[in-house]
């Protein structure tokens, strides 16, 4: 699985200046960044003044581990043939736990990485952190959602007793 | 209840805000509607967002019984057109009226409705009622996908429909063979069908045929009658087959025009040996497959051969790059597994698992010595013959182990033939 020296390198520069090194199959997962390859072939630095260096380097963090997982699932299945489902689905627990791990992130670095996600369009990414942030919404009270996100409660006591009277279901206890 | 900061702390950023809109709508779009609605005594801004989402996802047996309806009509009946609504999940419980379920999917489909998942326990429901339900269904004519898993006897599926822009169905309650069969012809852009059992509707052979099915899976066919039933399958675009059978029922008779099938999963439980004629039947109609993928559980007091018809060939697969077959490797298998991979010769990759005796059968098989029904498969890497796993068949210096496999069986064919 050595990486051959004849790989295209591309540049990506973050809002802070920072340049990272990729090759273009780790530029390639974001969307974004795949169609400018498309429209012109020759390019080979990007600027992303909408990404600061922290959030790229963990964008590129996770496109490089889905991409090296995806190249050693071809690679066993071109080796033994087929990749026997146990081993498959081993590596696909393992993918899910390495994910798991990666979204162990404070909800400031998790909005960034939404915005990020979203703005390469790394389909993989983005669902995963905003099914991460719909989880911390769930099996909470109004009040604890509020200061998991550090959201300002602007509406008066009146108005929030008003919305609540509109759908009551919303707020009765589940079992 | 109010949010006060202590004054010496710094104000923290409010992250979750710096959102747009369109990516707070994506993130309730994944959370039950109830618990999206709580979002909006958040703050001012998220009053409205939750309305705003794709989806609605209502499981009714989570509120309380008078307030289904406020439910109903502040999540879904509420709703505009001018706020199209994709994703519809609805939980529905015995004590909901049907026509208030019906109330519910005809607004959806005045929204657009695309993907539909009907679940939920209507056991006690009214016939009437579970079929004015399905009836209101097949008429949403957006509906893309389509997901019926009610807890019911079985559901009567409607001889039209305008569901022309349906790609994928999944049916969990048993439905009527006939009744499929026409309504299949309904379809123009149907990829994915799913039925959970399929019940024979007369003595006549059942015929499924669809131009644009490319997955079927069929997990059980319920026969009329105590007789076997046969099964057409005439589906020329079908690429995938996965069937499977109750244990209780006999296996079906398939009959399958499906020239374009590349991988197939069977599943048969409790096989006798007069159902081998079946078996091998199904297997002729499937030679042409690339992946295979076979798990066969035998259920007779002797052991015999579950391939093939005794004095019979097995039949020439061309294409067949990968097996995987689940059975008890006793001789006869073992043998008729050998013949059929030596008619193989595309084959890639390989693995055999040996199954013992089950729970079903371990009372017969006592009758018998133990020995008739032991693993024949070569002994592994790991001193055993559970397992026989090969790999890169196609590059010829990695198949010295396939290939003494395959001697093996001869070879004890021919000490058989001297004695």
């Amino acid at each position: 699985m050595a990486r051959s020296s004849t790989e295209n390198m591309i540049t990506l520069m973050s809002s802070d200046g920072e340049e990272f090194m990729v090759t273009e199959k780790v530029a390639r997962e974001c969307t974004t960044i795949r169609n400018m390859l498309e429209d012109d072939c020759v390019i080979t630095n990007i600027p992303l003044p909408n990404v600061t260096s922290d959030i790229l380097s963990m964008v590129i963090e996770y496109c490089m581990e889905h991409v090296a997982a995806a190249e050693k699932a071809a690679a066993e299945t071109a080796e033994k043939g087929s990749s026997s489902a146990p081993a498959a689905a081993k590596a696909n627990k393992d993918l899910e736990e390495w994910d798991k791990a990666f979204m162990n992130v404070d909800v400031y670095t998790l909005c960034d990485l939404i915005l990020a996600a979203n703005y390469l369009n790394v389909s993989g990414l983005l669902d995963l952190t905003i099914q991460t942030a719909a989880n911390l919404i769930k099996g909470k009270s109004p009040e604890q959602i509020r200061k998991t996100f550090h959201i300002q409660n602007d509406l008066s006591l009146e108005e929030e007793e008003k919305i609540r009277s509109q759908t009551p279901w919303a707020f009765e206890k589940s079992e | 209840m109010a949010t006060s900061q202590s004054p010496t702390e710094p104000t923290p950023i409010d992250h979750l805000s710096s959102l747009p809109d369109a990516l707070l709508v994506t993130i309730l779009s994944f959370l039950p509607t109830e618990i999206a609605a709580r979002t909006s005594v958040l703050s001012r801004r998220f009053q409205h967002l939750w309305k705003a989402s794709p989806a609605v996802d209502l499981a009714f047996h989570k509120f309380k019984f008078q307030s289904f309806e406020a439910v109903a009509s502040g999540a879904l009946l509420s709703r505009q057109p001018s706020n199209p609504l994709l994703r519809l999940h609805l939980n529905v419980t015995s004590l909901i009226y049907s026509t208030f379920i019906s109330s519910l999917l005809t607004h959806s489909h005045s929204l657009g409705l695309r993907h539909l998942t009907l679940n939920g326990d209507i056991l006690q429901a009214d016939d009437e009622d579970i079929q004015s339900i399905v009836r209101t269904v097949f008429f949403i004519s957006s509906l893309e996908s389509l997901s019926i898993s009610l807890d019911a006897f079985s559901i009567v599926l409607p001889s039209a429909t305008s569901l022309t822009h349906l790609k994928s169905l999944f049916i969990t309650p048993p439905v009527i063979s006939a009744q499929v069969e026409r309504l299949l012809l309904e379809f123009c852009c149907l990829d994915h069908l799913r039925l959970s059992e399929l019940i024979q509707s007369s003595a006549a052979m059942v015929n499924l045929s669809s131009s644009t099915v490319k997955r079927l899976e069929l997990f059980a066919i319920c026969p009329f009658g105590q007789e076997t039933c046969s099964v057409g399958l005439f589906m020329p675009s079908l690429e995938f087959l996965f069937l499977s059978q109750r244990s209780s029922w006999p296996l079906p008779c398939i009959r399958a025009d499906i020239p374009l099938l590349r991988k197939s999963v069977i599943k048969l439980p409790l096989l006798r040996h007069r159902h081998v004629t079946a078996v091998a039947q199904l297997l002729n109609s499937i030679t042409h497959v690339e992946e295979l993928s076979l798990d066969l559980n035998e259920s007779e007091g002797y052991p015999f051969c579950n391939l093939l018809e005794p004095g019979k060939e097995a039949p020439v697969f061309p294409n067949l790059k990968h097996l995987d077959a689940h059975m008890c490797f006793h001789e006869l298998n073992f043998e008729a597994a050998v013949s059929l991979l030596c008619r193989s010769p595309a084959l890639q990759s390989l693995k055999l698992v040996h199954k013992d005796a089950d729970e079903f059968t371990s009372w017969t098989r006592e009758k018998r010595k133990m020995y008739d029904w032991r693993s024949k498969l070569p002994r592994n890497v790991n001193g055993n013959r559970q397992h026989a796993y090969f790999s890169n068949l196609h590059l010829k210096e990695n198949n010295k182990g396939f290939m003494k496999l395959l001697n093996k069986s001869s070879t004890r064919k021919k000490m058989k033939a001297h004695n």
